[in-house]
């Protein structure tokens, strides 16, 4: 662990001058939250702040916010889990492991083109798909292509992680008689895992985020956050309040999970650092 | 009329209805999510009370409504029942086949008279691939129309009357402009529908995109003199009493300036109204008026039209198409209109007029709406209309912001229209550059 | 006990069928309509074969290619900026320890996990030359107004702004991962050989961490070429296309104009593009680790 090197003022002082200037657009976001829309609208910085953008948030006759947190939950953590599993274990046997050429340039540099690709290229096939699978407006069906969107961006950041691993490492495993799954498990798997957190919390806030192609696959019944809080972005009436408390509600939830994370980060790296 | 209106609407369901004894199959709607939903949502409530017919409300967010739409029509069987359509797809699900026309589900059914036909936008011919005649392909559900709003209380004071020309809106306009405090007018100058909201000054004087549409001659006349007169009166509305930044100035910012009283008039949707009429949204509540947006001296008036359709799809069960066909057929009878407007939703009848109601005070926006919906305009009725109206929105913006004069805007949008039209085969022309 | 062989089949299986169900339809489909029409007529599609029509659109389009120098120029300064001020954050907060050092990611991840649609309303907002917080707080220290979104010449800048402020925790965050992954005892050598601070991060922390760094900088210049949800609601691409980027213009060809054929050829072409850059970084990068190993 690099921890001699105590925090610097400069650092600090970076820190906080930096801090400062992501809160204060950000607490504009939480105090619309309390405002009135013409209070918004007329941009006062003095104003009485309402619990109506809540209300109709939470206790609306037709609002879908609650239910839509459940499913971000829902949708974010599987599909967060299943991106983890299905990359960490292909990035080891991809590039340390033999396998042919063919294989690695069609299941990496495949999967990096597609993810190049913007996602309206595809939501239309997407669509036909999950229909004849039965898992259109499903939860199951956006876990699907919410795994399959961010598994690249997981490859890709774990492939710049794997090569980390002294070959050294392996080559003692195989001689104690470890097998390949026996290596990703007892040495890859404990070193990798500072690696697979920063993916995991990248992922989940990409798919926690996700708007375009939750909105093609789901209904009223399966949309998520974002979804609903873009419902309040009408042709007619930008309901800023409804939507900033909408944020302000979907970020702590959020944050949680990625906190937690950050707290396994450090424990990954302290249990890592054994190299 | 106004007696039928006024009887309650509960008999005139129950008279009005008269198949209400056999209930139709549950229908599944998509719609998107706007200032008018819950109004629309009340409505449907009111007729599923009355029926006893069944049906399920898909709200989405607006930009993905086109798209799911699509997609379901394109599927082997769809999944929406009825159809919520603007003018961003109107002519490409007419075009592409996906609807059941209205007249071959029910032969002897006829717009009624009331109803606008918005345009002609609810016709469409497919032996000559344009509207206004042929098939009666769907039934208006939501009256979306621009209307002339202004400060009634202001013009009171001042002592003015209600424009009905540009001359005298300008007039009028210069009187109340008194920067910073408050702008005379405000135009939509971002690139986001700018032409939408310029085509009422450039019909009204004349102007037109294509020579003929109806009778087929797609001659681009975009840069004709009368749409130059008629651009230029737009820009000075932009420049002369309006805002500082007129090319970022969207729907969102109109109703921004309206609501926080910093502007005198504007010319935007009638979907605006509830929110200025809203005293948690709006400063101005019962202060705004709202009248038939001007022409010139003694010319026609036009209204561009942002309404929307509800279309039945070809690829689901017959029973589901008769059910939804029930469905928007009442929603236009006179109590259906009627339901409308009391829940607070936009109406698609033009023969609605505050005076029938009660509390005529409240639905003052209801004559001007009417009229309006009487100059409906609906313009480039060829499925390659997004594509122009891009074209358009960036070069009247261009000419909004500075980066080109008006003339080169016209031009320059006309000879872009016009490849469009060589690319696609249309019978087109193109007429001399303005100078 | 699993032997290798099956080994293999199990950590490969999901990735390869997921590849093979969900990605290989698009992308064929995107290869197959660059020279194909589809037209829907009686609500069936009919495809034909259009030889260069879409590309000859495609080089016509009014948007795209303004759009390609925006995306260009914007991902080029919004991903310098965030490699900057991320690479100093994260060298800041890998020092600190405790409850401080919570507190500062705390901070720093707000603006991830904000919602990218409102994020764009409510930037518009503060940006609104008439009502907006920054005119306001200028204003009210006596500086005079700026039209942030409406004038064609800050535009951009003020696009690239959002995005710093939106996506520089992304930076910060890998680059926190990658500095504190680096073993302990190559600093301790150091110190020893008394370097200074700047010698060391020079020499040794830049260095041994350039594979996290040039991986960063890849995703997030592949990411800021799909920027979408934020712009949006921003600017839409205007005054004029002075905020266009390619995204929206994909999106206008799938969306608005129903061209899938366009929307397949500005793909690709934008596709190989990006690729190019990535290729061309990744290549920068062996040319100066050879350059440094001589």
């Amino acid at each position: 662990m690099a921890r001699s090197n105590n925090a610097s003022t400069a650092g600090i002082v970076l820190v906080i001058v930096y801090g400062t200037l992501v809160l204060l657009p950000f607490a504009w976001i939480v105090s619309i939250a309390f405002k009135t829309q013409i209070s918004i609208l007329m941009g006062q910085v003095i104003f009485t702040p309402v619990w109506t953008n809540f209300e109709e948030l939470l206790f609306g006759k037709s609002s879908k916010f609650l239910p839509s947190l459940k499913n971000s939950i829902v949708v974010s953590v599987i599909s967060t889990g299943f991106v983890l599993a299905i990359s960490s274990m292909a990035v080891f046997t991809l590039f340390r492991l033999r396998v042919g050429r063919w294989v690695q340039f069609f299941l990496f540099t495949w999967a990096m083109i597609f993810h190049i690709l913007p996602p309206i290229t595809f939501i239309g096939i997407w669509f036909v798909q999950l229909l004849s699978m039965g898992l259109f407006d499903t939860l199951a069906g956006l876990i699907l292509a919410e795994t399959v969107l961010h598994l690249p961006l997981a490859l890709w950041l774990m492939y710049s992680f794997i090569h980390e691993i002294p070959e050294e490492l392996l080559e003692s495993g195989r001689l104690d008689g470890c097998r390949d799954a026996d290596l990703f498990r007892q040495i890859v798997l404990p070193l990798m895992r500072p690696a697979m957190i920063a993916a995991g919390v990248l992922v989940f806030i990409f798919i926690w985020n996700d708007f375009i192609v939750a909105a093609n696959l789901t209904s009223s019944n399966t949309q998520t956050v974002p979804v609903t809080i873009s419902s309040y972005a009408q042709e007619y009436d930008i309901r800023f309040g409804e939507m900033a408390a909408g944020s302000v509600l979907s970020i702590i939830p959020a944050l949680i999970f990625v906190l937690v994370g950050q707290k396994y980060i450090i424990r990954g790296l302290l249990s890592g650092s054994l190299k | 009329m106004r007696n039928f209106l006024k009887s309650t609407a509960a008999a005139v369901l129950l008279l009005g209805m008269p198949t209400a004894a056999f209930a139709e199959a549950d229908i599944q709607l998509i719609i998107n999510q706007s200032p008018w939903f819950p109004g629309f949502e009340a409505t449907v409530e009111a007729y599923e009370e009355a029926t006893g017919n069944t049906i399920n409300i898909e709200a989405v967010p607006f930009p993905v409504l086109l798209e799911k739409s699509r997609n379901s029509v394109r599927a082997e069987e769809g999944v929406y029942d009825l159809l919520t359509i603007n003018a961003l797809g109107i002519i490409e699900m007419y075009a592409g086949g996906f609807l059941e026309a209205v007249s071959d589900i029910d032969p002897d059914y006829k717009l009624r008279g009331d109803i606008s036909d918005f345009g002609g936008s609810v016709y469409w011919d497919e032996e000559t691939r344009s509207i206004g005649s042929g098939k009666l392909m769907a039934l208006p559900m939501a009256g979306v129309i621009q209307l002339l709003y202004y400060r009634a209380d202001l013009y009171e004071e001042a002592g003015l009357e209600v424009p009905t020309t540009w001359d005298e809106l300008m007039a009028n306009a210069k009187t109340l402009h008194n920067p910073p405090e408050r702008v005379g007018f405000t135009v939509r100058g971002s690139r986001q529908n700018i032409g939408w909201n310029a085509m009422p000054y450039i019909y009204s004087h004349g102007g037109k995109i294509f020579a003929d549409e109806a009778a087929g001659d797609y001659t681009v006349t975009f840069n004709s003199p009368e749409a130059l007169s008629a651009f230029e009166t737009f820009l000075s509305f932009a420049n002369d009493v309006g805002p500082d930044d007129p090319g970022t100035t969207g729907q969102a910012e109109m109703i921004q300036f309206m609501a926080t009283g910093r502007s005198a008039h504007t010319i935007m949707v009638n979907a605006a109204w509830a929110g200025l009429e809203d005293p948690a949204k709006s400063i101005v509540a019962g202060k705004v008026g709202v009248a038939e947006i001007p022409s010139v001296e003694g010319g026609d008036h036009y209204s561009s039209t942002g309404h929307f359709i509800g279309g039945i799809p070809k690829n689901i069960p017959d029973e589901k198409k008769q059910a939804a066909l029930a469905f928007m057929k009442w929603l236009n009878t006179p109590d259906g209109q009627r339901a409308m407007v009391e829940n607070g939703s936009v109406p698609v009848s033009t023969g609605l007029s505050a005076s029938d109601f009660d509390d005529a005070e409240k639905y003052r926006f209801l004559d001007a709406t009417s009229q309006n919906a009487r100059n409906a305009l609906f313009y480039a009725a060829v499925p390659e209309r997004n594509e122009i109206n891009s074209i358009i929105d960036l070069h009247l913006n261009l000419a909004v912001v500075g980066e080109m004069t008006a003339a080169e805007a016209l031009n320059k949008a006309a000879e872009e229209i016009h490849a469009v039209m060589v690319r696609e085969g249309y019978n087109t022309g193109a007429l001399p550059p303005l100078q | 006990m699993i032997g290798d062989r099956s080994w293999k089949i199990v950590s490969l299986g999901p990735l390869a069928t997921l590849l093979v169900v969900f990605t290989m339809l698009p992308v064929l489909q995107i290869l197959w309509m660059v020279f194909h029409e589809l037209e829907w007529s009686d609500g069936q599609a009919v495809t034909t074969f259009g030889g260069l029509g879409n590309i000859r659109k495609f080089i016509a389009d009014l948007f795209y290619w303004p759009g390609l120098w925006n995306t260009i120029y914007f991902a080029f300064f919004a991903v310098v900026i965030q490699f900057i001020i991320g690479l100093s954050l994260a060298l800041a907060v890998a020092g600190m320890k405790g409850w401080v050092r919570v507190v500062a990611i705390f901070v720093m991840l707000l603006p991830v996990v904000t919602p990218p649609i409102v994020i764009g309303a409510v930037w518009n907002l503060l940006y609104n030359a008439d009502f907006g917080a920054i005119n306001l707080f200028l204003s009210s220290v006596g500086l005079p107004k700026q039209n942030w979104i409406s004038s064609p010449d800050t535009a951009l800048w003020a696009v690239i702004i959002v995005d710093v402020w939106h996506w520089t925790p992304f930076v910060f965050l890998l680059l926190l991962t990658g500095r504190e992954g680096l073993p302990e005892e190559v600093y301790e050598a150091a110190e020893l050989d008394t370097q200074n601070r700047w010698q060391i991060l020079r020499h040794i922390t830049l260095p041994l961490m350039m594979p996290v760094i040039i991986a960063t900088l890849i995703l997030r210049m592949i990411l800021s070429f799909k920027v979408f949800d934020e712009i949006y609601l921003l600017t839409s691409g205007g005054p004029g296309t002075a905020t266009e980027v390619v995204s929206l213009s994909i999106q206008r060809a799938y969306f608005g104009q129903d061209d899938v054929g366009l929307g397949s050829v500005m793909s690709l072409f934008t596709l190989s593009v990006v690729a190019g850059l990535a290729l061309a970084t990744l290549w920068f990068q062996r040319y100066m680790i050879g350059r440094s190993g001589t």
